[in-house]
């Protein structure tokens, strides 16, 4: 800082640059004439798929976007496409979905369509051993593991399964937690995170996290156990679903929690369970069964 | 699930240790076993890599930052010159102005211990303790209010978004209790810094602090099963959940998060009795609740807060911290700040030094009695100094330049006085010690080398070091 050398300008990284001059994007303003803000020649260079930083840009959101969907990247580091970063597992792909990403003019929509209608997007979660033996890491895709819901959709699944979910889109953020409406219109605060979502791994609002994390600890058990938030939900929820049969009942929960009807086999063991909370006690043994079904793991982990 | 960084592949780390700074990830200080324990479970244990002298910490923030010349380092100098001009003064060191002229310690200082260590009178309790005290009179860091400071000594950095001393340890180490949380802060007033002086920044969220509010009475979230629902009906539903789940599991591949999650639901359980268990201090003989100052008013909350800090780490919480002190108001501090004795140091330090020094006694010589301080660090600071000049008459403002921190019981010395600050006390000049090497101290006492314990962010290895870091050997036992 105390060797200063006049007047820096604005320029751009030479690795990612075909021609060695920035004024391309900076501009040459004429006298009299405001010279361009540093910003949108920054954006200017970003998006230039021909001469400037484009290429990386659109393998980075294509990576970004594939990692949405299977839960990696085809580059397992998404804030690191360099060699410090891990290499692309189908380079090829990623290529491919960068290249349709520029030529169709930098939408998403297309490029999240494209995905979700591979093959790789659509196989079962079924295993085999010979597989497992080939790949286990699943490197390349030919099952798909179950991962687990955002801290954000956590949240939302839970208000929406008890009825209470708010779905209407945009307005500001709010700063009341216990508001129905969807998690995304939760504000954040640098130096006050949401307890629930911060639990779940939302991540550090300073920092610029490509993989956001997926932990398992008690906490996070506790809170579904025991907490005031939850078990509303659950009230809620077996409020809806509560009918003449136990049978009935369950089958109800199912379809909302699951989207699935229950087997012969999960059906019996809830009835039994039904019968034990009656005996043991339970004001109300459908609640507490809602509540089980929403601390089930195939309730935070889809497939 | 942890992200792949934390664990990554031989392949990758070989990589990566050749292209970075050469220093070794976690993973390979871990054996096979270890590592497969941390992928089912982040929490864990995990083998130091050098014998510990420490197994816990208990750190008290004194919180709104201590005068260092009005509390342990002591300067003739002062008394002689007050009211002069004080040499090399600058206005701009604390976040007013402060007036150029020396002010005097209020406080009537004594020796005390074989170390013949001078404590201002504020401490009649703490006094007694000097010669189990390693006193850092050196240290000193950037920022001069207290969030940014509180950050810089908690986590290294004064940015946001880097993880504090307390998670790092609990990623480095892991939990020795799976029935309690690893890293435990509590506080009165939300101090200033908010959720970033315990974070766990950009380290798995897993190794965030657990916050216990005394004003809700020190109270786990959701640690108490519902008023509706009995011991017996939820041991009902956890086996019924462990039925499904193990059923779901089934007809999929096998994965680590899927079964650590069923786990996770009995360990939960388990701290529902394990928890209160650990924090009842209404258990503890009237004597030990007598020597902490339970029935003393004036220090009440920090003697519940030091006594449940040492219930904690007798049943292997790694991390507890404090962020501690009380002022009687009017004195310029404010609820959340309670050292922060910006227009009368005198009035100011008197409350906080009553509402602290008993119970931090008292917490040394239980530790000591039953043979649990060899193996618990105590540390005891505040987030930077005071200034040697007066800030209005009889204030002192910020002064990140020059402050003491000591440390007392797993593997430092007693009775040591280690660097130094100029003859006013203003600013750090002999073996200045940064937060850096401070944490590098901590880390080292705990078994770890702040050197390689990394964690990858970002493309790169980051450490609670940074770049810097020297152990200070001077105090090491």
């Amino acid at each position: 800082m105390d060797r200063k050398e006049g007047k820096a300008n604005p320029d751009f990284i030479q690795v990612l640059m075909r021609s060695g001059s920035a004024d391309k994007w900076t501009g040459t303003p004429k006298p009299k004439e405001q010279p361009k803000h540093p910003r949108i020649a920054l954006g200017d260079w970003m998006t230039d798929a021909q001469q400037g930083g484009g290429p990386l840009l659109a393998r980075v959101i294509a990576n970004r976007v594939w990692r949405f969907h299977f839960g990696r990247g085809i580059v397992a580091t998404p804030n690191d496409l360099g060699t410090q970063g891990t290499p692309p597992t189908h380079p090829e792909l990623l290529e491919h979905l960068a290249a349709n990403l520029v030529s169709g003019g930098w939408k998403l929509k297309p490029l999240h369509r494209e995905i979700m209608l591979s093959a790789a997007y659509m196989q079962t979660g079924v295993t085999n051993e010979a597989n497992q033996k080939l790949d286990p890491e699943n490197q390349l895709l030919w099952h798909r593991p179950a991962s687990r819901l955002e801290a954000e959709a956590i949240r939302d699944a839970l208000l929406l399964v008890g009825g209470k979910l708010d779905p209407v889109m945009h307005g500001p953020s709010i700063t009341d937690v216990a508001s129905p409406r969807r998690s995304v219109y939760l504000r954040v605060k640098r130096s006050e995170l949401v307890p629930f979502l911060t639990m779940f791994d939302a991540p550090e609002p300073t920092q610029s996290i490509g993989d956001r994390g997926s932990t398992t600890v008690p906490t996070q058990a506790l809170a579904v156990m025991n907490s005031p938030f939850v078990r509303d939900m659950a009230t809620r929820f077996a409020s809806r679903v509560k009918a003449a049969t136990a049978e009935e009942t369950i089958a109800r929960a199912f379809q909302l929690a699951f989207c699935r009807s229950p087997s012969a086999a999960e059906t019996g063991r809830l009835t039994e369970y039904l019968n034990a909370q009656r005996q043991l006690g339970a004001k109300s043994p459908e609640t507490e069964l809602c509540l089980a079904l929403l601390s089930l793991n195939e309730f935070i982990y889809v497939d | 699930m942890l992200p792949s960084s934390i664990l990554p592949t031989r392949r990758r780390f070989l990589a990566q240790s050749g292209l970075g700074f050469g220093s070794l990830a976690l993973a390979s200080m871990l054996q096979d076993e270890a590592r497969a324990a941390a992928e089912a479970n982040p929490l864990a244990l995990r083998p130091s890599l050098f014998a510990p002298k420490a197994k816990s910490v208990i750190w008290l923030f004194m919180t709104g930052a201590p005068s260092q010349v009005d509390t342990w380092d002591y300067k003739p100098e002062l008394q002689k010159r007050h009211g002069q001009p004080l040499p090399g003064s600058d206005a701009k060191t604390g976040f007013f102005t402060t007036s150029g002229k020396i002010l005097k310690s209020p406080f009537e200082w004594k020796q005390h211990g074989k170390s013949g260590s001078w404590v201002s009178g504020i401490f009649p309790h703490l006094s007694r303790h000097v010669d189990k005290m390693a006193f850092i009179h050196s240290m000193h860091l950037q920022a001069n209010n207290h969030a940014p400071a509180s950050m810089e000594l908690m986590c290294g950095s004064n940015q946001p978004g880097r993880p504090a001393a307390g998670a790092w340890l609990t990623y480095g180490l892991g939990a020795e209790n799976q029935n309690l949380p690893a890293y435990v802060v509590m506080h009165e007033r939300r101090p200033r810094g908010d959720d970033q002086i315990w974070s766990a920044g950009f380290l798995p969220k897993t190794f965030q602090a657990l916050a216990l509010d005394a004003r809700r009475g020190g109270v786990i979230d959701n640690l108490d099963r519902s008023v509706s629902q009995t011991a017996s009906q939820q041991r009902s539903t956890l086996d019924l959940l462990r039925d499904l789940n193990q059923q779901h599991a089934q007809s999929r591949s096998p994965q680590t998060d899927l079964a650590a999650r069923i786990n996770s639901f009995e360990l939960a359980y388990r701290m529902q009795t394990a928890a209160p268990e650990a924090m009842d201090i209404a258990s503890e003989s009237d004597a030990t609740k007598k020597l902490y100052g339970v029935d003393n008013k004036t220090c009440e909350v920090f003697a519940k807060q030091c006594l449940t800090a040492r219930r904690l780490v007798e049943r292997g919480v790694r991390f507890v911290q404090i962020f501690a002190g009380k002022n009687a108001g009017g004195d310029g501090a404010v609820d959340d700040v309670p050292w922060d004795g910006h227009s009368n140091i005198e009035t100011n330090h008197r409350s906080c030094g009553a509402a602290t020094d008993q119970p931090a006694a008292a917490l040394l010589e239980d530790l000591e009695a039953r043979g649990l301080l060899d193996e618990t660090l105590v540390i005891w600071g505040g987030e930077f100094g005071r200034t040697s000049d007066s800030q209005g008459s009889v204030g002192r403002d910020h002064n990140p330049n020059g402050f003491t921190i000591w440390m007392a019981g797993g593997g430092v010395k007693g009775g040591v006085h280690h660097g130094a600050t100029d003859e006013f006390g203003y600013r750090a000049v002999e073996n200045k010690v940064h937060v850096n090497d401070l944490h590098a101290t901590l880390l080292h006492l705990m078994g770890l080398d702040h050197e390689r314990l990394t964690y990858r962010h970002n493309g790169r290895d980051y450490r609670l070091t940074d770049l810097g870091g020297k152990v200070i050997t001077e105090i090491l036992a």
